[in-house]
């Protein structure tokens, strides 16, 4: 660089990421992480790292694999930091996550390590699931967001009908959901009458406590 | 011109009289012949009676003896879970070892089987005047249900030597099934090969594995393939499909159609690439607006054909959107087009 300025840390990892250099990416969140503030870490370098890595996705400059590897990347070195990943965010909902009627399970796993690279303990439901179990789950564990992965149109439109018998039960749940038939409609969470879409896993992140997509 | 002569022209890259249209539908049939979409696939008269009476409804310059992609894990030992309005999906991931795998008889596969009668019955009747498609998904793609999508891309991104164990019993399998649809009648094979495109892994990965493969396969398959990456983006690999050996390519909604024929202009011709996950919501004057649209974009000079962008139109997806999309292609598609 001509400044003679190092570029920011997250951009530092970003490009570790992409190439899917592991060691590097380790020594970068190593140097600039301190053991005593993980959450500032996760913040400051891992998140935006993994934001940008998504936006680079959903325009076609990045791939499905790459989203997947930086985010098993982060999630082991969060892992090694010396507090409990599930400790690691205080005043976290209680989050689940599971995918709608098929066994697909690449974009579930994409998120749910996403969210363990950001701190957040997650509940899996796993795959195959139908509106009724995930419904029961949701009641049983007492889940305040639920992140729901579908591939097939069929699938996504399922999602209007758990979204009705959450109101219908009177359950306050926030529903995000993300998949290939949200990213190629993108008007298609709203007619689920969803919270909020995510385009990938770092926005799901995002969405965890905050505005609609 | 009949459909054959219709397409045919489009794939040599000139004008017909008009704009070839694929619409895939498939379950459709099922509602054509008041099935369940269960029943509707258990038997090859079924299917051929759906192929019938959708072609006649709606016109379309193609049939098809295909069914439902999870028939070639079917094939390795999977399930098919069917549901009743929407395409069957597999089950669980059926591969465990690699190591001892081998390659099954596509013709011992009762699924298969089916859909190779079915394709025997279309050619039989309808082949001299219409393309009969058979579909084959590529063994890079294949172990997306075969092992599952993370495992799949542990084994993958690990450089394991399992993953070319794999590529290898794939790749008999592959073959033999498209040279059987080929055998059988069909016209061409569509070559489903989602993760090779760069909406799943890096080209340069591509490159080096499933792009690689393709080029061997297309090579082997004894008659004319179209690749299609069923809904991924094509433009950064366009000169590898160009130069897989493939006679078409089937494109995203996801890309500029006026992009993808200048990428692919003079080389290969295009298949595409109508949003079918938003088709489900079109009104009759959005489904006319967006044929008018690819047909400007696309249509001069020939090399294209007019089709969903993902190779399958969603059950959900309603007769009057669909007949919308035929008369548009209709009207607006004959050449020269303005």
């Amino acid at each position: 660089m001509k400044s003679g300025k190092a570029a920011p840390p997250a951009v530092v990892l970003e490009m570790a990421l992409l190439s899917s250099d592991r060691v590097g990416a380790r020594k970068i969140l190593k140097d600039s992480c301190s053991m005593d503030e993980p959450y500032q870490c996760i913040s400051d370098v891992v998140e935006p790292a993994l934001r940008s890595i998504g936006v680079k996705w959903a325009d076609g400059e990045a791939s499905l694999s790459q989203v997947y590897v930086s985010g098993r990347i982060c999630e082991e070195f969060i892992r090694s930091l010396p507090v409990p990943s599930s400790g690691i965010r205080p005043d976290q909902p209680v989050i689940g996550i599971g995918v709608l009627e098929d066994y697909h399970t690449l974009g579930k796993e994409t998120v749910m390590t996403a969210l363990h690279a950001s701190g957040y303990r997650v509940i899996d439901y796993g795959a195959g699931l139908t509106v009724s179990d995930l419904l029961e789950k949701i009641k049983d564990d007492g889940i305040e967001v639920i992140f729901i992965s579908a591939l097939m149109l069929r699938a996504a439109l399922k999602v209007r009908e758990l979204t009705a018998s959450l109101k219908e039960a009177g359950l306050s749940v926030r529903v995000i959901v993300g998949g290939a038939p949200f990213l190629f409609d993108e008007h298609l969470w709203e007619e689920v009458d969803a919270d909020a879409f995510a385009h990938d896993a770092a926005e799901a992140v995002s969405l965890v406590g905050g505005a609609s997509s | 011109m009949t459909s054959l002569e219709r397409t045919e022209a489009a794939l040599s890259l000139t004008e017909a009289d008009r704009v070839p249209l694929i619409l895939n539908l498939t379950m459709h049939g099922a509602r054509e012949t008041g099935l369940s979409i269960r029943e509707y696939y258990s038997d090859p008269a079924n299917v051929v009676l759906g192929q019938e009476r959708l072609r006649k409804r709606y016109g379309g310059d193609i049939m098809t003896g295909f069914c439902y992609g999870a028939a070639e894990a079917e094939a390795f030992g999977g399930e098919t879970i069917f549901f009743d309005d929407g395409p069957p999906n597999a089950g669980a991931p059926p591969i465990r070892d690699i190591e001892s795998l081998e390659a099954p008889d596509p013709a011992t596969s009762p699924a298969l089987l089916r859909m190779l009668t079915t394709t025997r019955i279309l050619a039989d009747r309808y082949g001299d005047t219409v393309p009969i498609a058979g579909v084959a998904i590529s063994p890079f793609s294949l172990p997306v249900m075969q092992l599952g999508f993370g495992r799949y891309l542990d084994l993958l991104l690990a450089e394991d030597p399992l993953f070319w164990r794999l590529m290898e019993v794939n790749r008999e399998f592959c073959i033999t099934w498209a040279s059987l649809q080929i055998e059988a009648g069909a016209t061409a094979i569509v070559y489903f090969d989602p993760v090779s495109s760069p909406t799943i892994i890096p080209p340069e990965l591509a490159r080096k594995t499933g792009l690689a493969i393709a080029k061997e396969i297309i090579r082997e398959i004894p008659g004319p393939v179209a690749y299609h990456l069923a809904s991924g983006r094509a433009l950064p690999i366009a000169k590898d499909l160009i130069g897989s050996g493939a006679v078409a390519v089937g494109v995203s909604a996801l890309e500029s159609l006026a992009d993808l024929k200048e990428a692919f202009k003079g080389e290969i011709a295009i298949i595409g690439n109508l949003d079918g996950v938003s088709m489900h919501r079109w009104s009759m004057d959005t489904a006319t607006q967006k044929v008018r649209e690819a047909i400007e974009m696309a249509a001069p000079g020939g090399g294209f054909i007019l089709s969903d962008n993902h190779g399958e139109i969603p059950w959900q997806v309603q007769d009057p959107v669909i007949r919308a999309i035929a008369d548009a292609a209709d009207l607006y598609g004959r050449y020269p087009v303005p």
